[in-house]
């Protein structure tokens, strides 16, 4: 499945300043390893360890959020992924 | 019924006592919490009058929906005039002592006048009596707290307390409940203090009769299920508030060093990873604790570790509950220190003195500077090497500060713009300041929006009455829209990106008018959209309060009420002094924002500065979303649509 994939400014240092990055993957996991392959860095940008997202990182398919399991949510062609970041709150 | 708590008027100069019943108009009007405070605040404090003095207020509340079955109703809310400021002074508190208030039958309790010498109020079912203090008159937080306990023979009771601090007028002390809830910015444990208040003791048992128990309770049902569901509180059930300072330390988010940079280095102690290790040694794993009926439970329990520095100030051991993010921020970041054992201590002092962890931190962190800078001597520290990073003589000066023992410790007590007053030599240049009130230590140079907020925040300088959080997420224009146009309708331009001006007006505004609901409403902003995109709103709340009350309002009638409720603490801020572009009481930014580009972090905040320009034309149109005028005042037309246009003549509904 392909999927449209936007990133988050604070990670554009990652993607080469892509804002939006073309990803395949059946799964949010399969996508989020597929932009990983292309772009090395950001698998310390968005995940604590294996399998397991930083605390900070929400992830949206299509305008909704994931949480929880959001690495099993399945993706079908079209979906927007959208990578959230947390920062700075109260 | 939930409605038929009353007000309780109390002047302690001449010992009476009126109890009020709130009509239902008033409440339809003003809902309850810091909405209804408001109102009383503008009616009942002496316009001009020395917040330090007899003619100055302070008011005790919960929320309309507190004690009900609404989930996480246990906010109190502390008005007053503030003497840190000389505006609106307010603090919300968590724990259990809004909850108690109801119970004892009372909603607001209205503070007027001077004690000859120190009392406290005691509410208890229906009663309201002033008793002497003089046995716990200069005991701690959580000491006198225990100590009304034993006097009045009820281990149930709670209390609203001023610590040592508020005793000393420490212009920013705060109000305290439990071991570390507190009503902090703006100083209304000063207020407590200087009319020889030591606290407000509360023991109820009166029902609370709720309007449609059934559908209350399934309703709350759902509540909780958005609330627990979304994984910011889900993050903060395990890690607490500190959850987020890491991400936002990497991003270059934070004032370090009195914000001349903007990201701590070498800070891996201070990660909220490594105070969940030491919550988890010290209090075992299920170290996690709540306020009344909330499911979040974002507090930490611990322990202080043995360490030199604990050892030396004789806390080791010592049990307290947090850190906060801000705590992070005032005892790690602001004064350049790495360790978490400073942050621990430094977080449980405040909590014993019951003083603003962020006020203290930011001024102590501006000592510093200014020492660094030559314009503090070591004459003027009392020797002590206030250089960046000493975390001993931050230690020090937290107790100094509280104790106003030291020429400068008794300086800083007074606030900054009093303090840079008294110093001279400039000092004020270094204040990171706005209306007067220190900021949060987080970096708005590139985030617009949320610079907007701190700049127009009724308080001064504040991420808790407008800030639009979520902007920094980047959450996708779908997701935007459908919160932002929502429960007034807008079409304007929305941006997720957080470097733009556009659009950012509109979401400060809405912010506004959120935050206010609900405050008056008595909840949690974590059960709200502060951070949390999924989590209730303005949809959500009209079925809560109809179930629990049985008063049914639009979510739309609930906007106005917020916005009637934020314009009168516009205009009580305009009636003691308010000028838009008055560098201590006006809704500008302190010369760093504009003039000193961001020096670390992530490239989207390298170099980042706030456009001067742009921010003029972001606050124009903030103002005119409010319906205000140019000069930010708001026009008769706003005044008589929200009902407020004989707010100054009128006698007062209450």
């Amino acid at each position: 499945m392909s999927a449209t994939l936007h990133v988050h400014t604070t990670h554009l240092q990652f993607t080469n300043g892509l804002e939006v990055v073309a990803v395949e993957g059946n799964t949010v996991g399969e996508c989020l390893n597929h932009l990983i392959r292309q772009f090395p860095q950001m698998e310390k940008a968005l995940f604590a360890k294996k399998d397991k997202l930083l605390n900070t990182i929400e992830i949206y398919v299509n305008s909704a959020s994931a949480y929880p399991n959001e690495l099993g949510k399945s993706i079908r062609d079209g979906d927007t992924i959208h990578l959230l970041v947390a920062l700075a709150g109260g | 019924m939930a409605l038929n708590r009353k007000v309780a008027i109390v002047d302690l100069t001449s010992g009476t006592i009126e109890k009020k019943p709130i009509p239902l108009e008033v409440r339809k009007t003003f809902l309850g919490g810091r909405g209804l405070d408001a109102y009383l605040l503008y009616k009942y404090a002496k316009p001009g009058c020395d917040p330090l003095g007899p003619d100055n207020v302070v008011i005790f509340s919960a929320g309309i929906l507190g004690a009900t079955l609404a989930s996480a109703s246990a906010r109190t809310h502390v008005m007053g005039k503030s003497p840190l400021t000389g505006m609106v002074g307010s603090g919300n508190l968590g724990g259990f002592f809004a909850p108690e208030l109801r119970w004892a039958g009372f909603d607001h309790i209205v503070v007027k006048g001077k004690a000859a010498k120190p009392v406290y109020i005691w509410v208890h079912n229906g009663e309201v009596e002033i008793r002497d203090a003089k046995n716990i008159w200069g005991k701690s937080v959580t000491e006198c707290q225990w100590a009304v306990r034993e006097e009045l023979g009820d281990p149930d009771i709670k209390s609203a307390v001023c610590g040592p601090a508020g005793e000393k007028m420490v212009r920013f002390a705060n109000v305290m409940t439990g071991i570390k809830d507190a009503a902090g910015r703006t100083g209304m444990g000063a207020v407590m203090g200087s009319k020889n208040l030591k606290l407000v003791a509360a023991r109820g048992t009166m029902d609370i009769k709720i309007a449609h128990p059934r559908e209350a309770l399934e309703n709350d049902k759902k509540f909780i299920d958005q609330i627990v569901s979304a994984k910011v509180n889900q993050t903060q059930g395990e890690l607490g508030t500190p959850f987020i300072w890491g991400a936002t330390n990497s991003w270059g988010g934070l004032r370090t060093n009195n914000f001349q940079y903007n990201q701590i280095l070498y800070a891996d102690d201070v990660e909220p990873e490594r105070i969940d290790e030491i919550a988890a040694e010290t209090m075992g794993k299920y170290h996690m604790a709540a306020c009344f009926g909330c499911q979040v439970h974002c507090r930490a329990k611990y322990k202080i570790p043995p360490s030199p520095l604990a050892e030396k100030f004789g806390v080791v051991g010592k049990y307290d509950e947090g850190p906060e993010y801000t705590s992070q921020g005032a005892f790690a970041c602001e004064p350049g220190c790495t360790s978490a054992d400073t942050v621990l201590i430094g977080n449980h002092l405040v909590d014993q003195y019951g003083v603003d962890n962020l006020e203290i931190g930011s001024i102590i962190s501006w000592a510093m500077e200014l020492y660094e800078e030559g314009i503090l001597t070591a004459k003027d520290t009392d020797g002590l090497d206030l250089r960046f990073g000493n975390d001993e003589a931050l230690i020090e000066m937290v107790h100094h500060v509280c104790n106003r023992d030291t020429r400068l410790g008794d300086i800083l007590a007074e606030g900054g713009i009093r303090a840079a007053e008294k110093i001279g030599k400039n000092a004020i240049k270094y204040l990171i300041h706005v209306k007067g009130m220190s900021n949060l230590h987080s970096d708005e140079r590139a985030t617009p929006g949320l610079a907007l907020n701190i700049a127009t925040a009724s308080r001064g300088s504040d991420h808790l009455r407008s800030r639009p959080a979520i902007d920094l997420y980047h959450l996708p224009q779908e997701v935007m829209r459908k919160i932002y146009s929502s429960p007034v309708p807008y079409d304007g331009p929305l941006s997720s990106d957080h470097r733009e001006y556009v659009g950012k007006p509109w979401q400060v505004f809405w912010h506004e008018q959120c935050y206010m609901a609900v405050d008056c409403l008595g909840i949690c902003k974590y059960h709200t959209v502060f951070l949390g995109a999924t989590l209730p709103n303005f949809e959500d709340w009209p079925r809560v309060l109809y179930y629990n009350t049985g008063i049914e309002m639009t979510p739309q009638e609930i906007w106005t009420v917020a916005q009637r409720c934020n314009n009168i603490e516009r205009l009580f801020n305009i009636r003691e002094g308010f000028k838009k572009d008055d560098p201590y009481k006006g809704d500008v930014l302190v010369d760093r924002y504009h003039d000193e580009p961001a020096r670390r972090g992530a490239p989207d905040v390298i170099g980042a500065t706030i456009d001067r320009e742009k921010f003029k034309v972001m606050r124009a149109e903030f103002y005119q979303h409010e319906g205000w005028d140019e000069n930010g005042i708001p026009t008769p037309e706003t005044l008589k649509r929200l009902g407020l246009e004989n707010l100054d003549k009128e006698p007062s509904r209450i």
